[in-house]
């Protein structure tokens, strides 16, 4: 599924025969580079889709680094080594973008221009504002607390928590729940569907934020960068 | 064809008739080694045959004392080195690895553990023995040269490519430091790689299986914890984390202070500025530490000759373990931060490793089955598996094994500081290496040429919080408007968790140079002068090493003499006993001069002056053992 096409029309750098981009020259060897500019689903040989199996990633992840890993190349020139070096980083880079989907919707936003930008543009989602602001002081309220108040605060804390992660797990099955639409819709669809799956990205980036300052305030390890997918 | 490492074999012997001539004899397989640059142990393995195996010396150990010890004559590595720590305890460096890429400040706290002195200093440590200064990658280097020494005697041929392993949680600095340690021991260090996975590599070419494998790796001064997933030969990494500042020697610094305490409390005894006592007391509660891993109870007991008394008491392992739990509970954080990073729930791993001499503890192995759920392995020596491990990564390099394939990941997030002190992050923490990333960079004055970035690696969210890896300067801009120039860098973290920076300005497509600073390492100039360094000592102390070596023999050969002496003393004619009692005397003597050569040549003289008797007490010996047999061994009969 979503197998690209042979390559045509490459020309290996080496000895000029015809060779696919991110493989060995069948002629000569020789190990090619991607083409400057591929994107990370060309890069792993997929055409641009936001539902992906993720075993399949793996498999076209361990297979391409097989091919092409710098462990492999030592002993080849410089040339192609350095050419190993750059394709295995995209390939890396392309794996750990695509294996997850709140980074593929990311990744897709930034290529279409409409990235989120470094801080991710967190916006509170409007029915929590209100339950966000009590929560702060009910995190200030713990820091101060005495023995007997703290277990109170902390259980409700802790309730707050378990909403909240609830919520960003939510926000998640949202945005994958678009994925089908997105691959098989035309394009004004697709610039609609990329409209709301940022705005709930917008909302997870806010949770996140909220689920980190819920787990300092209750000092466990926090988990508010992973995602449950 | 035979193999001739089973069994003790007599003197260093060159066995290159047994290397090279192998199998398909197309063409000699490039050599590199594999190197376990250990806290308290190094050792170095390679590949034989399609199987990697530890270099042994000739009395079959493996482990390398990771002691330097500096003598008047030279300097000396191993067990020799270890011996001297507790008679001139200031010459003698242990534990060097803890101060590998760490600045003065990072260790201050702990130097009052180590005997050595160390230069007060804003750089990096240097550690003082007697009039010359040494960084740590120069006492690295020459453990690593002692290594180095040992597999060409045992290969026959000359070693110049290694292998060498880091703790996964190494920070950039400490990996350099690592290979600059490689490089000024005259090595060609091909990869750093990481411990634990290194362990994995070495279980995987033995078991073959597949599936999600937690390694546990908790040594002499350090601890990891990696989480790989194993399928089709590739090794994946999917987290990793540590402390490079954990591990066994903790266990007996917790020891060491409660026997001061107690020598203190009991005797009115302050031993805790006696550098020599008290590396008395950390071999002797070592001892006791690791017996007590097979045994209930011990005896400590460390005769202070200097304060007229011996301290003496019992230590059951549940007195180690009340002393030892808060630093094992140290280890199981981390632990639960790689399961979360792996993505992983804890019962979907498959398998626990336990590496390093540290998890031989029990209360280690119940808090990890505690944690994992699961009864942890190990199968392969866990004081061995990293360098065989690191012997097979290696061989995947030097094109010999080609069905496996380590991706290994960077184990801190690696960011620059910006404005205000915050800390942009590039390259997340657990991105699988090779990994690169861009990040444009505009000057904010007009005609300005230089830009200067600080790149630091960690998790907090403040520069200073972090480590501080370097400060780069970007050069070459040519001169334009504030704001307008446009200046790629490239962060490449290559296979080694090695990062490189290069520059671009992109609207003239000048090539800034980048001159990097830093923070806690050796300039280009240091490592080149400190080889140079290197090779100077190096005779020095190959004239040390041979002086012990003949010192050695002669002290084996004198005792050997004695007891024959006594044992033939029925043997022997007045004539003859004279002569050899004047070749032990000039031995003796011999023995107590510096010069190698004299003393080889004194030992030479009584083995000749003993021939006779030797062979003598050799027949008598034989006959006797022949009796025995006959009485003993014949009634089952020759069954061949």
């Amino acid at each position: 599924m979503g197998e690209v096409s042979e390559q045509n029309g490459s020309k290996c750098w080496s000895c000029g025969g015809g060779a696919a981009p991110g493989d060995v020259c069948p002629e000569c060897g020789r190990l090619q580079a991607f083409a400057a500019g591929a994107d990370h689903w060309t890069v792993l040989g997929l055409e641009r889709r936001l539902a992906l199996d993720r075993a399949d990633l793996g498999r076209r992840f361990h297979a391409l680094n097989r091919r092409l890993h710098p462990d492999y190349f030592r002993l080849r020139s410089p040339e192609e080594q350095a050419i190993s070096l750059e394709a295995s980083a995209g390939v890396n880079a392309a794996y750990r973008a695509l294996r997850d989907p709140v980074s593929r919707v990311e990744y897709l936003l930034e290529l279409e221009g409409m990235g989120l930008g470094a801080a991710g543009q967190a916006k509170p989602p409007a029915d929590l504002f209100e339950e966000i602001l009590e929560l702060q002081e009910a995190r200030m309220e713990l820091a101060a607390a005495g023995p007997d108040e703290a277990p109170a605060l902390r259980a409700r804390l802790e309730s707050a928590r378990a909403e909240m992660a609830s919520r960003r797990s939510g926000a998640e099955a949202e945005l994958v729940a678009r994925f089908p639409e997105w691959d098989q819709g035309d394009a004004a669809t697709r610039r609609r569907l990329l409209g709301a799956m940022r705005d709930i990205l917008a909302t997870r980036a806010y949770l996140r934020t909220v689920l980190r300052d819920l787990d300092a305030a209750l000092s466990v390890p926090s988990d508010g960068g992973q995602t449950d997918l | 064809m035979t193999d001739l490492t089973i069994g003790v074999s007599p003197g260093a012997r060159p066995r290159a008739s047994t290397e090279g001539g192998g199998t398909d004899g197309s063409r000699a397989a490039e050599l590199v080694v594999g190197i376990d640059l250990g806290t308290t142990n190094s050792l170095v393995a390679y590949m034989d045959r399609g199987a990697p195996r530890v270099i042994r010396d000739d009395e079959g150990r493996g482990l390398v004392p990771s002691v330097v010890a500096f003598g008047a004559a030279g300097s000396v590595v191993g067990d020799a080195a270890r011996r001297m720590l507790v008679r001139n305890a200031e010459r003698a460096v242990y534990s060097v690895k803890r101060f590998m890429g760490k600045g003065f400040e990072d260790v201050r706290e702990e130097l009052r553990y180590f005997p050595f002195h160390v230069t007060p200093s804003q750089e990096i440590v240097r550690i003082r023995i007697g009039d010359r200064e040494l960084t740590p990658p120069e006492i690295s280097a020459l453990i690593l040269r002692d290594l180095r020494v040992r597999a060409e005697r045992h290969l026959g041929r000359s070693v110049e490519k290694a292998v060498i392993t880091v703790p996964a949680y190494f920070n950039d600095a400490q990996r350099q430091a690592t290979k600059d340690a490689g490089r000024i021991a005259g090595l060609d260090v091909l990869r750093i790689v990481n411990e634990p996975t290194a362990a994995c590599l070495a279980y995987g070419l033995q078991r073959r299986k597949e599936g999600v494998i937690a390694v546990y790796d908790l040594g002499g001064g350090t601890f990891d914890i990696s989480i790989l997933r194993v399928k089709d030969g590739v090794f994946e990494v999917l987290s990793t984390n540590g402390d490079t500042h954990l591990g066994g020697d903790d266990f007996d610094r917790a020891l060491v202070d409660l026997v001061v305490d107690e020598l203190r409390a009991r005797h009115g005894v302050d031993v805790a500025a006696e550098a020599e006592t008290v590396q008395e007391i950390r071999l002797g509660v070592e001892a006791a530490r690791v017996l007590l891993s097979s045994e209930e109870r011990t005896v400590l007991a460390l005769p202070l000759p200097q304060h007229g008394l011996t301290y003496r008491r019992e230590l059951t392992r549940a007195e180690l373990e009340a002393a030892i739990a808060p630093i094992v509970s140290r280890t199981l954080g981390p632990c639960r931060s790689a399961i979360a990073d792996s993505g992983l729930r804890a019962e979907e791993i498959d398998e626990v490793v336990l590496v390093g001499g540290a998890t031989r503890t029990p209360l280690v192995r119940r808090k990890v089955q505690e944690l994992f759920g699961r009864t942890p392995h190990s199968e392969l020596n866990p004081d061995e598996v990293v360098a065989l491990g690191a012997a097979v990564q290696a061989d995947i390099l030097a094109g010999g094994t080609t069905h496996m394939l380590l991706l290994d990941v960077t184990p801190l997030s690696l960011g620059i500081e910006t404005l205000g002190g915050a800390v942009s992050v590039l390259i997340p923490r657990n991105t699988t290496v090779p990994t690169s990333a861009n990040e444009s960079f505009t000057t904010s004055v007009d005609g300005q040429s230089v830009v200067d970035m600080h790149v630091v690696q960690g998790e907090r969210d403040l520069a200073k919080d972090n480590r501080s890896l370097a400060r780069f300067d970007l050069r070459g801009i040519p001169p334009m408007p504030a704001g307008l120039p446009r200046i790629e860098v490239t962060f490449l973290i290559d296979a080694n968790g090695i990062l490189s920076v290069t520059a671009k300005e992109v609207r003239s497509g000048t090539q800034a140079s980048v001159e990097v600073r830093p923070t806690y390492g050796l300039s280009e100039d240091e490592v080149e002068r400190m080889i140079d360094e290197s090779l100077e000592h190096a005779e020095a102390d190959v004239r040390a090493r041979a002086l012990i070596d003949a010192r050695n023999e002669a002290d084996t050969v004198l005792r050997a003499t004695e007891k024959a002496l006594v044992q033939g003393t029925e043997l022997l004619d007045p004539q003859e006993a004279s002569r050899i009692r004047a070749a032990v005397d000039a031995l003796a003597g011999a023995r107590q001069g510096e010069d190698p050569a004299a003393i080889r040549e004194a030992t030479a003289q009584v083995n000749e002056a003993t021939q006779r008797l030797a062979e003598q007490l050799m027949d008598s010996a034989l006959r006797n053992t022949l009796r025995e047999r006959r009485v003993v061994d014949l009634p089952a009969g020759e069954g061949r």
